[in-house]
């Protein structure tokens, strides 16, 4: 009997799974609040006093922050804020359960850029949408240019850390 | 690869771009007026000219809808418009 199971591997225990290379780290993040809002952005912004949204490659800090996923469109993390349409002008939709998000950090961060994405990494551009290892995907820095958080459609998220574990950056293979 | 410049991200390589089509195929309208003739050349029927283009693409990570005129001999991009912004080459958005 056809057993497709044996195809793919089992999703890991995303709490606990780690991959460590000589140069960088893996892990993923779970349980980060996060939600899509589109429409009038800068209304959302200053409304909930975020100041600037991130770009590709840009550096976000602390729990509360927006990262740019289109011209109207920006994926606001950590932010309390009611699903729905806005008077203010937006719509708000929670997708913390749509979303896998990985955080990678060590000195080999522009290897692995570089093995993934195809963009410019000084000149990467206003929107985090990019292409990563052929999915479609959220990236930009965390705290400090060591550390990439991805945020990956949770459907691919097996896929996305098979792909890391091939890595020479990262594998023990 | 080739680079194109999408109006809102800058430039990307072209695998995050999809084909949408020469700019100005319009849908024809009147329904039951519409010929097959019409219809079939609204679906099929493209310039595919060699030298200078006028097409529609979509830069499919931040779904900018954008025309760009390039150049299929050299594949040089003269110039991209985002659609949102009026950009369309009759000057509407459509």
């Amino acid at each position: 009997m056809l057993d497709n199971s044996g195809k793919w591997q089992p999703e890991p225990d995303w709490a606990s799974a780690r991959l460590a290379g000589r140069t960088i780290a893996l892990r993923a993040v779970t349980g980060l609040p996060q939600r899509l809002v589109s429409g009038d952005l800068d209304r959302f912004l200053a409304g909930h006093g975020l100041g600037k949204d991130v770009g590709a490659l840009g550096l976000a800090t602390g729990a509360r922050y927006a990262v740019r996923l289109a011209r109207d469109r920006l994926l606001a993390v950590g932010i309390p804020v009611d699903d729905g349409w806005h008077e203010a002008g937006y719509a708000v939709t929670g997708v913390g359960s749509a979303l896998r998000v990985f955080e990678a950090r060590g000195d080999g961060i522009r290897d692995l850029l570089a093995r993934a994405t195809t963009i410019d990494v000084d000149n990467p551009g206003p929107c985090a949408a990019l292409s990563f290892c052929g999915v479609t995907a959220v990236v930009y820095f965390h705290e400090d240019t060591q550390t990439l958080r991805i945020h990956a459609d949770r459907g691919l998220a097996v896929y996305l850390w098979e792909w890391f574990e091939c890595q020479p950056l990262l594998s023990a293979r | 690869m080739q680079l194109f410049p999408c109006p809102f991200c800058g430039p990307r390589s072209e695998t995050e771009f999809h084909f949408g089509g020469d700019a100005g195929n319009r849908r024809p309208e009147g329904f039951r007026a519409v010929t097959d003739g019409e219809w079939a050349a609204y679906l099929h029927d493209r310039n595919n000219p060699r030298g200078a283009a006028n097409e529609i693409w979509m830069h499919m990570t931040c779904g900018e809808v954008f025309r760009m005129e390039r150049d299929t001999v050299h594949h040089g991009v003269a110039q991209a418009f985002a659609l949102l912004e009026g950009g369309g080459d009759d000057g509407l958005a459509h």
